[in-house]
Parts: structure tokens; C-alpha cells; sequence
């Protein structure tokens, strides 16, 4: 989904379809901060689609942006911005590790989570942000996204009624 | 087989086929690990598995261990005829000794049979020279080393191997 597809669907919940409150510059910034949450929260439960791979070359590879922590243990271990060699072999290895999903820059990019349970989540933290703003508790949108991610992440079963419920 | 045909079972066994817990680089050496301690089993039990044969060419009367050697089982000279196993630094025609990391004899070149572990595995893609009944007990076992659980690890080498020797006795 296109970042503009996202944000009319975020106007429409903030009751702001005429873009009177809120620039698209604002939302922007706000829907970044909801996507930093979302993957910080999703990397936290170990969620395997949070997962990335590079190939690291000790003591060159740069710490990507974004990284988070190893999946389980590597032989290289990050140190001044880059990762240095456990092993003292200089040879290039595939890590793999948690990142957080990139921030969007322009109505034209895509959302990095595109899939219907992340957008929903992404919805609501966003609408709960922008609506701090101004003000706003956002009481149902908060709740709703901690019964969605904790469904989504298998919390408790308990949540996923919740969730149906709602 | 392949390092990966123990490598997924590990996984399997551990529940982490989703690969977000462990790396592949603590998976495999876990493997290396395992590989280890069923070849020292290996050795203890006195079994079939892990038996390796070297031809070790002396010079002035010694020559180095080959890489992986854990404990001799027999010496034979170049003709065939077996050597005595003694325990000096000069040992004459017909006998060899093992010092540290040394093998030395009289003869000019030794056939060494002996109990040793295999290269290290270095990718998921390396070869693991043992039969296909062996997968299952060394992903078991490096379950269990990676989990931190060496006495568990121990006793489950112990169970497969010890089962393979009592067979091997029977047999013989």
C-alpha cells in the first residue's frame, strides 16, 4: 500500500479528510514513529518476519541502519559502527539479525508493513499519536492496537477474543 | 550426508525451524561439538564409528599425530606386519609409542589405525563422512550441547553408541 492510500485512511479516522489539522508532513512523521513502534514491539517477541540477512565483512561491513540485535549468536559483535571479528578471521560471513522496518519519505512510497494485521496496528498507533497532538486520548485506537499485536504475536489466547470482540 | 541434514533436525528438535532463535554459526558448532564427544564416546565404548587409518611417514624416528587423533587402536609397518605399541622415545623396528602429540617408531612408514574426530564443519554445506544412521544421534546430541545440557548429551552418545558396540560384540 502506498504511503497517500495509508494517510486518507488516517484522515478519515482523525476526522480530518479536509486536511485542516494536519499537514501530510506531520502525518508522515507520525506514521514513522508508529512504524519504529510497531517493529521494535514485533522484534521484542521475536517475530521471525522481522528478520534480515547481510553479509558481513569484519571490520569493514558498517552496523546497518535499523539493526536491533544478532538472531541468536554470531561470531562477529558490533563496535564503533562496525562489526568486528570474534574469530580474528577477517573472512566476509552471513549474519542474520532484527531490524527495524525503514521510515517512509513521500506519499508515493510503499508502507513497509503491508499486510492486513500490521496495517490495522499501524492505523490505530498512528491515529493515537497524531491525536496526542492535539489533545486527544485516543483510548479505544490504544487499546485496540495492544489487543491486535498482542493476537498477532500470540500473547495470550485470551487477547485474540478480545480482539473479535472489539 | 550434509552439515544441513543435521542442521534442520537440530532445529527441528530445538523449535526453531523459523530460524529466529539460533545462528547458523551456533548450530554449527554445535555439530563440531557433538562430533567431538561421540568420537571421544566412540573411542571410550571402543565401538565401530570414528575409526580413521593414516599412513605416517617417519622421519628421524617421529613423526606428528595426524589432525583429529584421539586413541590409537592398532600400528601395522609397511608390509603389513602389526607393531608393538610400547612406551619409549626410541622405539626399535616393530614397535611404535605416541608422546603428546607425536607418533614415533623404528619402521619408516606406520599404518595407523586409530579413534579420531572429523574435520570441523564450516558450512551447512559441508560433507559429515558417516552413515546415514548417525543423523538422527548427532542432531540429538547437539540439541542437547547447545541447550547447555552436557551430561544429557553425554548419556544420549552414549545410548547410540553403546547400542552399535554391544551389536558389534555380539557380531564378533
Amino acid at each position: 500500500m502506498l504511503v497517500n492510500d495509508f494517510l486518507k485512511k488516517v484522515a478519515v479516522r482523525l476526522g480530518d479528510e479536509a486536511r485542516i489539522t494536519y499537514s501530510n508532513k506531520e502525518l508522515i512523521s507520525v506514521l514513522n514513529d508508529a512504524i519504529t513502534q510497531l517493529s521494535l514491539e514485533r522484534i521484542a517477541a521475536s517475530d521471525a518476519t522481522m528478520v534480515k540477512e547481510i553479509s558481513v565483512t569484519p571490520g569493514t561491513t558498517a552496523i546497518p541502519s535499523g539493526f536491533v540485535r544478532f538472531v541468536g549468536q554470531e561470531s562477529v559483535y558490533p563496535l564503533n559502527g562496525k562489526f568486528m571479528s570474534l574469530d580474528s578471521s577477517s573472512a566476509a560471513r552471513t549474519v542474520r539479525y532484527f531490524g527495524v522496518k525503514p521510515h517512509v519519505e513521500t506519499k508515493g512510497d510503499d508502507l513497509p508493513f503491508d499486510d492486513t494485521t500490521s496495517l490495522g496496528v499501524l492505523l490505530n498507533y498512528v491515529v493515537v499519536l497524531a491525536g496526542a497532538r492535539v489533545g486527544d486520548q485516543s483510548p479505544i485506537e490504544a487499546g485496540l492496537a495492544d489487543r491486535m499485536s498482542g493476537a498477532y504475536l500470540g500473547r495470550v489466547n485470551a487477547d485474540a477474543n478480545k480482539v473479535k470482540e472489539a | 550426508m550434509t552439515a544441513n541434514d543435521i542442521m534442520y533436525r537440530i532445529r527441528l528438535y530445538v523449535g526453531d525451524t523459523d530460524k529466529k532463535s539460533l545462528s547458523d554459526w551456533e548450530v554449527l558448532n554445535s555439530v563440531n561439538d557433538a562430533l567431538r564427544l561421540m568420537a571421544e564416546e566412540s573411542a571410550r565404548l571402543g565401538s565401530s564409528m570414528f575409526r580413521m587409518k593414516s599412513n605416517v611417514t617417519i622421519t628421524a624416528g617421529s613423526a606428528s599425530l595426524p589432525a583429529g587423533y584421539l586413541q590409537v587402536i592398532k600400528a601395522f609397518n609397511g608390509t603389513g606386519g602389526e607393531l608393538l605399541n610400547v612406551f619409549t622415545d626410541i622405539p626399535d623396528d616393530g614397535e611404535f609409542s605416541v608422546t603428546g602429540g607425536s607418533l614415533s617408531s623404528g619402521e619408516a612408514t606406520v599404518e595407523l589405525w586409530y579413534f579420531g574426530y572429523p574435520a570441523a564443519v564450516v558450512s551447512a554445506d559441508s560433507t559429515i563422512n558417516l552413515p546415514e544412521s548417525m543423523a538422527v544421534p548427532l542432531a540429538r546430541v547437539a540439541s542437547l550441547l547447545l541447550a547447555n545440557k552436557v551430561e544429557e548429551a553425554v548419556s544420549m552418545a552414549d545410548y547410540f553408541i553403546g547400542a552399535k558396540a554391544e551389536r558389534s560384540e555380539r557380531k564378533g
